[in-house]
């Protein structure tokens, strides 16, 4: 019974991303059609009272379901009392109540209540609490951004503005040709002309636009006048067209192998920003696409984004490049840096005279462009820098992580020789693929707070949802930053849980216990899960 | 001990100035052919984390004088009692390498030479062949600049690669997914007394026939000083050394009721 009240509790509460099965998701979207359709046939009805004897199953069905989920919500309410009195319950009821009362009219010809049945469309207020959980919902909002993102790079690839300007300028000259035509041949010529018919003059006029064909000719003079002009226009129209098409062949097959341009109007958001480029580009968009499981968009900006190679599909479909000196504000400006979800600052590939001093203060003036902007929220931002002795001066920028690839060597290979083999481990650790495990950190779960690190690793082992080890807890002291606590310390082992600490753990995929309220992306819809 | 003198000079290798020449046997010391700005860290890191009975012997095999004359800021400096030997010759050159003890040394360490510039992988992995000819059972790790070569040591008997752009494209990807892990990492690889670190350890006696599962639940129970993150079966070389193949990390549902047996190693997260 139990495991039924769970089952059902998870099915019907709102998806919110992270945590949320698929099954909860779908749950939802049904819901949301059954609303939708339920008011349509409000409406249909309204129009065409005859079908409603035809609709009157679709109506009891919807009814069934709607009672069903009205009675399941109440079920699981914390407060039964309570819950009927509750606002959202009292929509539910109301957008329930006037089709019950149809189907008890149908049922004991109370034709009265029949009169209630616009009370379905309260219905709609039900929508109101599923369009709020849009602004948590991570699956819905992502589905959503990735749409609006797919349409605006479609349209961008094959001019879908020019083309619709041009559609419409036609159908315009087309619509005011027709009934220039008709006016002018119909009031003169004793209908003989082609065009003195009203629905003729229409397909006669675009014959004239598209084709040029003569055979349609006006009987009037201002009426020849006029289909000279259209003539004019016709070539016009299909020569801006034929060249609007070749353009796009061209440009489609110049740029059959390379990156993606950014749309201007794409409007991304909580995407990754790539400035710079170098030979790890490819990996590290791989990895991170790996690692969130191909969940955001990523941005490439540099000065020669557009000749990037493009990248395997999926992943082509994600990746966008913006042409411009990361370091200019407006060039950020348009990357939409400051809606970024990560900013990632690669070190330029060295040119024959640069030095890596070269390299790296370029790296740093990017790094300063994108993080001392005045903006609201923190973006985490991931540096790499050549020379370690630079990091004297970088980590004076707050929040913001280097990574020095000399340093990890040096220290990587000396454990080689220290613990031999200790390679592979990292290898694996720092690899995302679906089969390797990677280091996590998660909040204390809500049923390990108050226990000991002894018990929490306990918990772990007997754990058989997904395989995770406890590596250390994280605290944070106001003072002085965060503090890591290995498991394998004895003090430790005896310490008890705190909902504030969290926990790094070793897991193939970031695990799903945590509470919840953050995800890998601090709660954003750019989680894993 | 006695100076090989006379097998420097009859195979054509000089002693780098400031240092001593090599002891005729050298045993359980480590080689590193070739220098790079890595050298005094990895030198340092080396001493810093000896917990052997002995003393450390490291020779430093430097094949460009010239590079080595105008970088004095990568001359590891020697830490008393540890002694380092620098000498100069050609690693492609076997005779040499006997002379440097690659025979009879725990690893050798292949750096990437910086003036072969972005190809210097061919000539570290024609190294490491060198090596594999001489003593095939020594550890060797090769440190290669590009990512792409790795899988040319796929036919070598070279048993760890440390690739540079890999590592730094890894820890790009894991801070990018897990903002401040690069600081956790740093403490991981970090090697001084009383830091954390992954490790092979011996399956205790006691653990012996048990399966991981109920390994690491004594464990837990009984407070060990390590946290068993995994295992490694078959660990033990023929010369006694523990070494990780093909780890199992943080095994999952049928792996944790592996048996294991004496042969086997954990992986453990331990304090140096």
């Amino acid at each position: 019974m139990a495991h039924f009240k769970k089952f059902l509790s998870q099915l019907v509460e709102p998806a919110e991303g992270q945590g949320s099965s698929l099954a909860n998701l779908i749950f939802d979207i049904f819901i949301i059609f059954c609303i939708l359709l339920s008011c349509t046939l409000v409406v249909i009805e309204f129009f065409h009272p005859d079908s409603v004897d035809y609709f009157f199953p679709v109506e009891a069905g919807l009814t069934a379901i709607f009672t069903a989920e009205y009675i399941a919500r109440w079920y699981l309410a914390p407060h039964r009392l309570r819950y009927p009195f509750q606002w959202l319950s009292l929509v539910d009821l109301f957008a329930l109540l006037p089709s019950i009362l149809l189907i008890v009219s149908d049922v004991f010809f109370v034709r009265i209540a029949r009169t209630f049945r616009v009370f379905r469309l309260l219905r709609l207020l039900r929508l109101m609490r599923l369009v709020r959980l849009i602004r948590f919902s991570g699956l819905i909002y992502r589905f959503y951004l990735y749409t609006r993102v797919r349409i605006t790079a479609f349209g961008y690839r094959h001019r879908a503005r020019p083309l619709a300007v041009l559609f419409l300028f036609a159908v315009a000259v087309w619509i005011f040709g027709a009934n220039l035509l008709y006016i002018t041949e119909s009031g003169s010529t004793d209908n003989l002309s082609p065009f003195a018919e009203y629905w003729e003059s229409y397909w006669n006029i675009i014959i004239v636009l598209m084709s040029g064909i003569e055979d349609k000719e006006p009987v009037s003079v201002l009426g020849r006048i006029e289909i000279s002009l259209m003539l004019i226009l016709g070539i016009v129209i299909v020569g801006y067209l034929t060249g609007e098409i070749v353009s796009l062949l061209v440009q489609k097959w110049q740029r059959a192998n390379l990156v993606a341009l950014m749309p201007p109007r794409s409007n991304l958001k909580n995407h990754i920003v790539i400035l710079g480029i170098n030979e790890r580009l490819t990996n590290v968009v791989k990895q991170v696409d790996a690692a969130l499981e191909g969940a955001c968009f990523f941005l490439i900006v540099d000065e020669k984004a557009d000749t990037l190679m493009a990248m395997a599909p999926p992943l082509r479909q994600k990746v966008f490049a913006l042409v411009g000196n990361p370091s200019e504000k407006n060039v950020l400006d348009m990357a939409r840096i400051d809606d970024a979800a990560r900013i990632v600052v690669l070190s330029g590939t060295a040119g024959d005279t640069e030095t890596s001093q070269d390299i790296d203060n370029r790296a740093l003036t990017v790094t300063l462009a994108a993080c001392l902007r005045d903006r609201e929220r923190h973006i985490p931002t991931t540096v790499e820098i050549v020379d370690k002795s630079n990091l004297n001066y970088a980590k004076h920028l707050l929040n913001v992580d280097y990574v020095v690839g000399q340093q990890f060597g040096e220290r990587l290979i000396s454990q080689c020789v220290r613990h031999p083999g200790v390679s592979e481990i990292y290898h694996e650790l720092f690899t995302f693929t679906d089969e390797s495990n990677e280091i996590y950190f998660i909040q204390v779960p809500k049923k390990l707070i108050g226990k000991t690190v002894k018990e929490a690793q306990l918990f772990f082992l007997q754990y058989e949802k997904a395989p995770i080890t406890l590596l250390a807890i994280q605290v944070i002291h106001e003072d002085c930053g965060s503090q890591t606590l290995w498991c394998c310390q004895e003090s430790v082992r005896q310490r008890f849980l705190e909902g504030t600490e969290t926990l790094m753990v070793l897991a193939l995929k970031y695990p799903k216990l945590s509470r919840g309220e953050q995800d890998l992306f601090d709660g954003t819809y750019l989680a894993r899960h | 001990m006695e100076n090989n003198t006379d097998a420097l000079s009859e195979n054509g290798m000089t002693v780098c100035e400031g240092f001593s020449r090599i002891p005729a046997r050298l045993e359980n010391h480590i080689v590193i052919i070739n220098i790079n700005e890595k050298l005094p860290v990895i030198v340092d890191e080396i001493f810093n984390g000896w917990r052997h009975d002995t003393y450390a012997d490291i020779v430093v095999f430097v094949q460009d004088q010239t590079l080595w004359d105008s970088n004095p800021r990568w001359h590891p400096k020697v830490k008393s009692p540890h002694r380092l030997f620098v000498v100069q010759g050609c690693p492609g050159n076997t005779d040499q390498l006997k002379c440097t003890g690659v025979d009879t040394c725990r690893t050798a360490v292949i750096l990437a030479d910086p003036s072969q510039g972005r190809l210097s992988d061919a000539k570290g992995t024609l190294i490491a062949l060198a090596i594999e000819q001489v003593s095939p059972d020594v550890h060797t790790v090769i440190e290669v600049v590009s990512s792409g070569h790795r899988v040319h040591l796929k036919g070598t008997e070279v048993n760890e690669a440390v690739c540079m752009g890999e590592l730094t494209e890894a820890l790009l990807a894991q801070n990018v997914i897990s903002p401040g892990v690069l600081k956790t990492v740093e403490e991981l690889m970090a090697i001084h007394n009383n830091a954390p670190g992954f490790m092979l350890k011996e399956i205790p006696e006691a653990m012996v026939g048990m399966t991981y599962r109920e390994a690491v639940l004594k464990s837990i129970e009984e407070g060990s000083s390590f946290v068993i993150c995994g295992y490694e079966k078959n660990a033990r070389e023929a010369n006694g050394m523990l070494l990780i193949h093909h780890p199992t990390v943080n095994p999952t549902g049928a792996l944790k009721d592996t048996v294991l047996c004496e042969t086997d190693a954990f992986v453990v997260l331990d304090m140096d």
